[in-house]
């Protein structure tokens, strides 16, 4: 008999898991890889960001709350975002575009036309590796993201193929396990309906290609992969016997300033719930957009934060307020970690050391715009040959290097990634 | 500089066209490449409304990718899986709500056959914007066929609605010359579609498809009959608003945050952008629509949330019109809507309400700041916001740009950070003096924002932008030289119709760069 990894039983809090007793047939299998990428915006206070001691990762105050993880820490500092330095865009979109592709944005420099990131994004390509077997290929999640323009975007299937996040967990918990409430025979007819549906849809998407021009066949044939990836879904989510997750959460004003905390809370456990329960192996969870114009009421600010950060150094009101900002998404991080740490696979091992976390940012320094020193934080991935608990000084790279090192921890095969004129390899220094 | 580091959403409004402005010889009609568009959200929502259900709620699809600030462009817009579900989801769920025999309009007397054939022949014609052909007709016999092989009747003809609902016939438009020429006229269905979703942002209704199927959509007295129908149609205001709040950046009051200062704001935000949607509709669907209206209207319409914040007396209920002679409300750029949106959390903000008018309204492009230079403005209890934005045009490096903003914001200084009138900040009396510099034929002093209004209101640069922002948001691209015929034929037919913005969309939608299509090459 074969047992899937998805019959879990999660408490009540979705803290205190436990894999099902194993059996030969789940053991032969490896456990799978894992990528997580996280946001947050308008660069950080450097020199509050980088710890001092490089055997103390969590040793700085902004990243003082991630301290109960810090064997599992891994902050690189001095490390630039070359490709944004330049080229289309303004700095903060071209932060955001670039952050995940390290590659140069396509559009007009001037005149009508717009612009978007210029190639796939990191867990894109990871996906095409690691979700050809789970429900879902991977899944975007934001919090309060300001519009659906190239600020708010940093994932990307491809050159002008931005890919839209969720942004409520309530759709987000139905995606995941919202059918579960039917009947096994109702669910099985409701599955066959709807896959006679795409299947009808892919054979017409088939003959439109036929009618028009080359770009828009291109976007039509993404179009057909989507097709398909909703077609697996159904039948995996079928396959699988139910991973309880906790229960349904209530409605939340997505639009609400003051629930961004909630909402934010809402996405990490769920993501940390969809990896558990292997419905994905790719996900991301981005906070606001590029220039986040959020306003930190709860923590007690008074401006928003793109502002904030636009203030000069000398700026005492500023700076304590974008050191609470910054710490307080440490603390955030924090809780992702914990979800992602209390999962025993069965190796033994944590889920989080299955897992790479990427924690970035689309600037290194606010008021003026630098991508130079932009605060790249990585967690786990102690069983894909990350060495954590250390700090990594990667003065003198660029990030398409630890873009490249993202993709082979999670056993992608890739000698170069993004613009090649920027990666020259690995970055060293993160596998021990 | 820090205040101008805000996205820079490129709009010049001089076009350059890809073959660097050279316009193709010949005899056959110049227009601008198109790409393969869409539903938006909206026009899905709207399309849900007019085939299924006019009761129906919205499809609660993903928010569409704006480019330039408008969610109609094609490029972009890729149906991620995301999209996919949530568009599978929303055909079964309209598909649930409805008895499709009713719907499809069968007799009782109606086999399943029969009634199969009518859901193809009219739903199908009206959801698809043209009839099927042969082996679409194939493809949902053969759909059905199945289903009823597994489910009952009336499950399997929702099932074919779901399929019909979902059909990349109807998410795409899809459009097909009538000839083979390399610039060919669109055929009468292609046309009937572009008509619609340009008035209507849906789909076009039977009247037009008739005329399409009849061939009176192959000349442009004949394109025009239907646009003045649409025009005269109450759908036509879900465009009107569409386009207008796009143009006027209005997409993201919904999701913006203010400080403590403005308690009441989460609570406004809506009456705000319901404000600037009646506005839009009165000026351009009421009266002679004359483009001025939309600056300098005097009349607005409140709800009691508006009341409050205008110190207006509140209505009993609902909304009402009210006129604001004598108010310091004057058109669009005094809505609460547009004052919030481009103002801080906490504050005004005179560089992003200049940057509005420089970008949506004069189609010039202030270049993106200098990297290296911090400001550290004074807090906002402190003086007036001339005094503390100063630094911006006393730094050399900062003025060159800062120059061309802020004068033109200070001119609607009397306007808070939520868009209510203070005469007085911070004990000061606000002095909302500006300058329009290097602004086109407004250039120029004056005093506050009904003088502002009147000079952009009056200005034919201001005239043009607005006719290509409305050529970007109909056409789903940017213009390029090809299109240039096209849009200096319509600026002759709004300035020759007294600038009224609906002989303006009429305009547009005689012209080549809406009745033709250039092929490209498979």
């Amino acid at each position: 008999m074969r047992l899937s990894r998805r019959r879990l039983l999660l408490g009540a809090s979705g803290a205190a898991l436990a894999l099902p007793p194993l059996e030969a047939f789940a053991q032969a299998a490896p456990v799978p890889k894992r990528l997580v990428l996280l946001f947050t915006a308008n660069g950080t206070l450097y020199e509050q960001w980088a710890p001092a001691d490089a055997a103390k990762p969590a040793g700085s105050p902004i990243l003082a709350p991630l301290a109960p993880h810090a064997a599992d820490l891994l902050p690189i500092t001095n490390l630039e975002v070359t490709s944004a330095k330049g080229g289309l865009g303004d700095d903060h979109g071209r932060g955001i575009a670039h952050l995940w592709t390290g590659t140069a944005m396509v559009g007009q420099p001037r005149g009508p036309d717009p612009w978007w990131a210029g190639g796939p994004s990191v867990d894109q390509v990871a996906a095409r590796t690691l979700g050809k077997d789970t429900a879902l290929a991977s899944l975007e999640l934001a919090v309060q993201p300001r519009s659906a323009a190239v600020f708010d975007r940093m994932i990307s299937a491809g050159a002008g193929q931005p890919v839209p996040p969720e942004v409520d967990p309530l759709k987000v918990f139905d995606r995941l396990f919202g059918a579960r409430t039917a009947t096994p025979d109702e669910l099985r007819r409701r599955r066959e309906r709807r896959t006679s549906v795409l299947d009808f849809v892919r054979g017409e998407l088939s003959s439109l290609k036929q009618q028009v021009g080359r770009a828009d066949a291109l976007r039509l044939e993404a179009h057909a992969e989507s097709v398909r990836a909703v077609e697996r879904r159904l039948a995996l989510l079928a396959q699988a016997p139910a991973c309880a997750p906790f229960a349904r959460p209530n409605a939340v004003d997505v639009d609400d300033p003051a629930q961004f905390e909630a909402l934010g809370r809402l996405q990490l456990d769920l993501l940390a719930l969809a990896l558990t329960c292997d419905l994905t192996r790719v996900g991301s969870v981005q906070y606001s957009g590029a220039a986040s114009p959020v306003v930190y009421r709860w923590l007690g600010c008074t401006v928003e934060h793109h502002e904030l950060s636009h203030r000069a150094d000398g700026d005492a009101d500023a700076a304590a307020q974008l050191l609470s900002i910054c710490t307080w998404s440490s603390g955030e991080v924090k809780r992702l970690l914990d979800a992602l740490a209390a999962v025993t696979e069965r190796d033994g091992q944590r889920l989080l050391d299955h897992t790479v976390v990427a924690w970035g940012n689309e600037l290194g320094k606010g008021n003026t715009h630098s991508h130079a020193r932009v605060p790249f934080v990585l967690a786990g991935g102690r069983a894909l040959g990350l060495a954590p608990g250390r700090v990594v000084d990667a003065t003198g790279h660029s990030h398409n290097d630890l873009l490249l090192s993202l993709l082979q921890a999670v056993g992608v095969q890739a000698s170069s990634f993004g613009d090649a004129a920027f990666c020259k390899g690995p970055l060293p220094g993160l596998t021990g | 500089m820090r205040a101008l580091s805000l996205a820079l959403v490129l709009c010049a409004c001089q076009a350059k066209g890809p073959n660097g402005g050279v316009l193709d010889a010949g005899p056959a009609p110049s227009v601008g490449e198109a790409t393969l568009r869409r539903l938006t959200r909206d026009e899905l929502d709207a399309t849900a409304r007019a085939l299924v259900d006019p009761t129906a709620p919205p499809l609660a699809l993903p928010a569409d990718e704006t480019s330039l600030g408008y969610d109609t462009f094609g490029q972009g817009q890729v149906v991620s899986p995301l999209l996919e579900e949530a568009l599978l989801e929303a055909a079964f769920s309209l598909a649930e709500r409805v008895d499709v025999r009713t719907l499809a309009g069968c007799a009782a007397a109606d086999d399943g056959e029969a009634c199969a054939a009518r859901l193809r022949e009219g739903f199908a014609r009206a959801a698809y914007r043209r009839p099927l052909t042969g082996d679409e007709t194939d493809h949902l016999r053969a759909l059905l066929a199945a289903e009823r092989a597994k489910d009952d009747e009336a499950t399997a003809l929702r099932t074919l609605l779901a399929a019909v609902l979902s059909a990349p016939q109807v998410l795409y438009r899809v459009e097909h010359p009538a000839s083979a020429e390399p610039v060919a006229l669109l055929d009468g269905f292609s046309v009937a579609t572009r008509l619609s979703f340009f008035f209507w942002a849906q789909g076009p209704d039977a009247a037009l498809l008739d005329a399409a199927a009849a061939g009176e959509l192959s000349t442009a007295p004949g394109v025009e009959r239907q646009a003045r129908r649409l025009l005269a149609d109450p759908r036509a205001g879900l465009a009107v608003e569409r386009f207008h709040l796009q143009w006027l950046e209005l997409g993201t009051l919904g999701s913006s945050h203010k400080s403590a200062a403005f308690p009441r704001y989460d609570l406004q935000r809506s009456s705000m952008s319901e404000e600037a949607r009646r506005l839009a509709r009165w000026a351009v669907l009421e009266g002679d629509g004359a483009f001025e209206r939309l600056l300098t209207a005097r009349t607005t319409f409140i709800d009691a949330e508006l009341a409050k914040l205008y110190a207006f007396p509140e209505p009993e209920s609902g909304w009402l019109q009210v006129s604001t002679q004598g108010t310091a409300r004057v058109g669009a750029l005094t809505l609460a809507a547009v004052l919030a949106s481009h103002a801080k959390s906490d504050q005004t903000s005179p560089v992003l309400r200049g940057k509005l008018v420089r970008q949506r309204l004069l189609g010039q492009e202030p270049p993106p700041p200098p990297g290296d230079v911090v400001v550290s403005l004074a807090p906002p209890t402190q003086g007036t916001t001339r005094e503390r934005e100063a630094a911006h045009t006393t730094d050399a490096r900062c003025a060159s740009c800062h120059r061309l903003l802020d004068p033109v914001g200070f001119g609607l200084e009397r306007y808070d950070a939520v868009g209510a009138y203070r005469p007085t900040e911070n004990g000061a009396p606000v002095d909302d003096r500006g300058e329009l510099l290097d602004a086109l034929d407004t250039s120029g002093p004056f005093t506050g924002a009904a003088e502002l209004s009147a000079r952009l209101a009056g200005s034919d640069a201001v005239r043009e932008c607005y006719a290509r922002q409305l050529f970007r948001f109909g056409f789903g691209r940017g213009e390029t030289s090809d299109d240039e015929p096209s849009v200096r034929a319509a600026l002759a037919r709004f300035r020759d119709g007294a600038w009224s913005v609906r002989e303006l969309m009429v305009a547009y939608a005689t012209s080549d760069a809406f009745r033709y299509t250039r092929q490209v090459a498979p």
